[in-house]
């Protein structure tokens, strides 16, 4: 109904206004010249960093909240009648789920696992799992992995419980929808470690607070999903429901939840990978697994332990992901009969799960009378921590060659890259800093608004007496990103123009994609030992694949018509990419870029545990014992994460974040190839159809 | 339009405007302006403006515009998926504005049902389900509720193919499918909401012959939207054009050809092969005391067969309707009401 009032808004956008030619080079040549120019003046003017005369004390509030927390937790109802039960409520259904685990036996536990994969998706399926935790067995890690699995299966059973309802709602109620967007927008924003401190602060160390904070991180993408489900199914869809005189509850079980279900099980699926994947947060407030072990290792610079916990939690990932994705495919393929086949033969659906029930049971008989072990038997593991750590000693070792190349690399990172780009950051009075972000700000969206907001929040940090420390996180996070951007898009755009060599990266990408942030830890101390320079090559390398897929994505997507004209036309391949495709891809392209951002942000304040410093490092030593300090640290996280996030966002036309939105990020985190058919398209038809589609 | 009592669903000066505050339209000298004017104003599109009309039991009423003429508006204010924003609907004289929630639902699960533009058929379901969608939103009994799908799917010709799921059927497949389902409820009144515009030529006329062959057949009262003139020259009993939310003619097939009320419709009806809708009733004159007639015709038959017989004689025929002599047509009249556009 707008359409015509817009039409008459671009007949006076195109009133002629005279155009004066202006080279772009020369005019990014003035810019630049002035920036150096200003950024000159500021550091010779002007005292650097910030003035310790307008920071507060900010975490003091914090620190005698946390005294009073722990003087009145037996006394204030709050804690007494709600927080503390709580926590013991949760404590023990966590204590008693390990505890079950654990009298099922180890070999319980594997056919067990088996055979609900198998009866969920497939034969194949209950081979690999049963082959993954037989690793996992073997790799010496099974405790561990019994502490990590009864984490992730009651926190996503409760982000599931919660989730999926919000999502029907929300999707069901668009004023929810709204006061619901900005608050999962921060939660994915964020990264997990900010919100740490607090939890800890209310439950102290320990099992409740590892269990809400994973809770907290997989939330999003099961109400999202949900919700976007639920949305996208056709209005016709829902108007023959209507039609035929269904109710409103018949409507969303007939025709939205089937029609919805191929979002929602992707959902799931990536609410368990969310889980899995902040399982070594969790071990830094306490609780034990193999996030534990990997958390220990790191900080005893085992690298073989590191790796060995690290092995054991991308097994438990790629199991958990191929199954529910397998499950998720399979409740696609409704064709034919509900049989089962095996090897050929064709069992049917119910004599399927009788086998699978029998063989369960039968096991944890075995195990419990005949083997008589609940955990896997120590005689039977393998150690490969003690061969790893010999190897890496020998890699490490400067004069051999590697171990030169990489402390060449290393200094070259420090002294050229990291070193100069903090120095400036801390030299340039503070006003500067937060006025390079409302400019960035500005220029990217033009919005006054968030310009201010942007200098506002930055110079928050500022006051919060953490400026130094968030300047040093700052400039890993640029150096990260100016050179993760610069290897991803060379790749998308080779990986575009070649069906040979997108075919060689997806399945790297989609398992790199399947590994929580912290496996990515693991070989860079190895290789680099501890530093700001492993945890920056880390960053660096867990944001690229979001970047490579957007990017060939982007420039795949552009229609072959457009590409046939400028081809027609005599174009050169060269000049295909240069003048069609890389400008329409723009919008996917940049949208790549915001993700690299977040996801450096994210691993950079985790490589805290590698010796990366910084505000993450202030968040540990919160937890530890300066629940004050942590507190700030979490907070200056949230802020430098909005403004960046904020930023980044509003770059390109207003456009650029409706053709490929948020919802679509959480997809993109983890491995678009696979939402092939579902949540994709289902977007894709989003953004063609105008939400108003009236007669009009 | 005079009041007919024993109309099926009647329409009475029924608008629907879409906008902020577009209540306050209907009835202020605003509602009159055009569109784009209203538009300007108010920032409301009038979709519907000032509707009426009856449709008597077995009837096929087709309603004809161009896109955004409001048709598909109208249609969902029958059985109020959209709700009409002054005005009233009737069905049987029951205001369904009336209604509660559980009466609505009531009489779209017993008395009016719904074919669908593009199908809308429900990819998860086989065939037999989708067809047997509304009596299961109703609460029949499994074995029951297909037992009637499986009877209905072979009435429009898909017997066998209960199984199957929509996306192996071909478009017309799929319509027959939904056309099905629309019948399986055994409703009073079928709406039709531009049900074949998406099926190639051929298949369309196909399913053109259906709807007659079905309304001969089962007799329900049907309310069909289209674009498309010659579909609703075929189909309608009568037809109504629509522009711009209005009703600008509402008559049978040969009223609207012949007699055009305005130039729009006439714009339209130009390249109708007259001597195929056109009856002797209609271009016949009254005597002039002519006693010298070549014979007699029947008074609905079509100019074509009438063409034969005033070539081979200049003498007017009598136009006879139940016996008795209602005018007369000659040669001329028969080659004016060709020509004329």
């Amino acid at each position: 109904m707008a359409v015509p009032l817009r039409e008459i808004q671009q007949v006076a956008d195109l009133t002629l206004v005279p155009h004066v030619p202006v080279s772009p080079w020369r005019r990014r040549a003035v810019w630049a010249v002035a920036t150096v120019v200003v950024l000159a003046l500021g550091m010779i003017l002007f005292s650097g960093g910030f003035p310790d005369s307008l920071t507060v004390d900010a975490a003091r509030p914090f620190n005698a909240f946390s005294d009073w927390v722990i003087t009145h937790q037996r006394t204030t109802p709050l804690f007494v009648d709600f927080l503390v039960p709580l926590k013991d409520g949760i404590n023990a259904a966590v204590d008693h789920l390990v505890l079950q685990l654990e009298r099922f036996t180890w070999l319980g536990v594997l056919v067990l696992a088996a055979a609900i994969a198998g009866v969920l998706a497939g034969w194949r399926m209950a081979v690999l799992t049963a082959a993954g935790f037989l690793a996992i067995g073997l790799l010496g890690l099974w405790e561990d992995s019994l502490h990590t699995l009864a984490l992730v299966l009651l926190s996503v059973g409760v982000a599931l419980a919660i989730g999926l309802p919000v999502g029907v709602l929300s999707a069901r109620h668009p004023r929810l929808e709204s006061v619901l967007r900005p608050v999962l927008d921060a939660m994915q924003t964020v990264p997990a470690f900010a919100y740490l401190v607090p939890l800890v602060l209310l439950f102290s160390i320990g099992t409740t607070a590892a269990m809400i904070a994973t809770v907290i991180f997989a939330l999003p993408p099961a109400i999202r999903l949900t919700s976007l489900g639920i949305r996208t199914v056709p209005e016709t869809s829902i108007e023959v429901g209507e039609a035929f005189g269904s109710t409103s509850w018949q409507v969303l079980r007939k025709v939205q939840l089937p029609l919805a279900k191929p979002s929602i099980m992707l959902g799931v699926n990536q609410t368990i990978m969310m889980a899995l994947g902040i399982i070594v947060i969790a071990a830094t407030v306490g609780y034990p697994g193999l996030g534990l072990s990997v958390y220990q290792a790191l900080q005893d610079l085992n690298v073989g332990a590191a790796l060995a916990a690290g092995l054991g939690i991308v097994i438990l990932a790629i199991v958990l992901d191929r199954v529910t994705h397998a499950w998720s495919e399979r409740g696609r393929v409704r064709r034919g009969s509900t049989a089962i086949r095996v090897f050929g033969w064709s069992v049917s659906r119910r004599v399927g799960l009788i086998v699978a029930v029998l063989a369960v049971v039968a096991a944890i008989v075995i195990g419990r009378q005949v083997l008589r072990q609940q955990i896997f038997p120590t005689g039977w593991t393998v150690s490969i921590a003690g061969p790893v750590n010999t190897a890496v000693d020998w890699i490490t070792r400067p004069d051999e060659a590697i171990g030169r190349i990489t402390k060449h690399i290393t200094d070259l990172g420090v002294n050229y890259a990291l070193d100069p780009l903090r120095s400036l950051l801390l030299g340039l009075p503070w006003w500067m800093v937060c006025g390079g972000a409302a400019v960035a700000a500005w220029a990217a969206s033009r919005r006054v608004g968030l310009a201010i907001a942007s200098f506002l929040l930055i110079a928050a940090i500022g006051v919060f007496g953490v400026w130094d420390i968030a300047m040093d996180t700052l400039s890993q996070v640029i150096v990260a990103v100016i050179l993760s951007v610069a290897i991803a898009i060379p790749l998308g755009i080779w990986s575009s123009q070649s069906d040979r060599v997108q075919r060689v990266l997806r399945p790297v990408l989609d398992v790199m994609q399947t590994m929580p942030q912290f496996v990515y830890l693991v070989p860079v101390i190895a290789l680099f030992a501890v530093g700001r320079v492993p945890g920056v090559i880390a960053a660096l390398v867990y944001a690229l694949p979001p970047c490579i897929r957007l990017t060939d994505l982007g420039i795949r997507q552009v229609p072959a018509e457009r590409v046939e004209a400028a081809v027609a036309f005599g174009a050169t391949k060269r000049q295909v990419l240069r003048k069609v495709q890389l400008p329409l891809a723009r919008p996917s392209i940049l949208l790549g870029v915001n993700q690299t951002i977040m996801m450096v942000l994210s691993v950079v304040i985790i490589a805290a545990l590698i010796g990366g410093g910084g505000l993450g490092l202030a968040v540990i030593q919160g937890l530890n014992h300066d629940p004050g300090r942590g507190m700030v640290a979490g907070i200056c996280i949230l802020l430098l994460a909005i403004v960046i996030d904020r930023i980044t966002q509003a770059v390109g036309q207003p456009t650029a974040r409706k053709a490929v939105g948020t919802e679509h990020r959480i997809g993109w985190l983890f491995g678009p190839s696979r939402m092939r058919g579902s949540a994709v398209q289902v977007g894709v038809q989003e953004i063609a159809m105008d939400p108003r589609e009236e007669e009009a | 339009m005079s009041e007919v009592p024993q109309a099926i669903v009647s329409c009475r000066n029924v608008w629907k405007i879409y906008g902020p505050k577009a209540d306050r339209i209907v009835g202020t000298p605003d509602a009159d302006l055009p569109r784009e004017e209203l538009l300007q104003k108010t920032s409301c599109v009038a979709a519907v403006r000032d509707v009426s009309f009856d449709v008597q039991p077995g009837e096929v009423f087709v309603v004809m515009g161009l896109s955004g003429s409001g048709k598909s508006t109208l249609v969902r204010m029958l059985n109020r998926l959209h709700d009409p924003t002054a005005g009233k609907v009737l069905l049987d004289g029951d205001d369904i504005m009336q209604l509660d929630d559980e009466r609505l639902r009531e009489v779209r699960r017993r008395k009016i049902s719904m074919v669908f533009q593009h199908f809308g058929l429900l990819p998860h379901r086989r065939i037999v389900d989708n067809v047997a969608f509304g009596l299961e939103i109703r609460g029949v009994e499994k074995e029951e509720r297909e037992a009637k799908a499986t009877d209905v799917l072979q009435v429009v010709g898909l017997a066998g193919l209960g199984n199957a799921y929509p996306d192996e059927l071909s478009g017309g497949m799929q319509q027959r499918v939904g056309l099905a389902r629309a019948l399986a409820t055994d409703p009073e009144i079928m709406l039709f909401d531009e049900p074949f515009s998406a099926l190639d030529p051929l298949i369309r006329r196909d399913m053109q012959d259906e709807v007659i062959r079905l309304q001969r057949d089962v007799q329900k009262t049907m309310i069909f939207i289209t674009h498309d003139l010659a579909e609703a020259l075929k189909l309608g009993d009568r037809i109504a054009i629509m522009k711009d939310g209005r009703f600008v003619q509402i008559g049978t097939p040969e009223e609207v050809v012949a007699h055009p009320a305005d130039d729009y419709v006439a714009d339209f009806t130009r390249d109708v092969p007259r001597a195929h809708v056109l009856t002797a009733r209609t271009i016949m004159r009254s005597t002039d005391g002519e006693t010298d007639f070549a014979g007699d015709v029947p008074a609905d038959a079509i100019l074509q067969s009438l063409l034969p017989l005033v070539v081979k004689d200049e003498r007017p025929f009598r136009v006879v309707d139940d016996g008795t002599q209602v005018g007369i047509v000659d040669r001329t009249a028969v080659l004016a009401a060709m020509v004329e556009a």
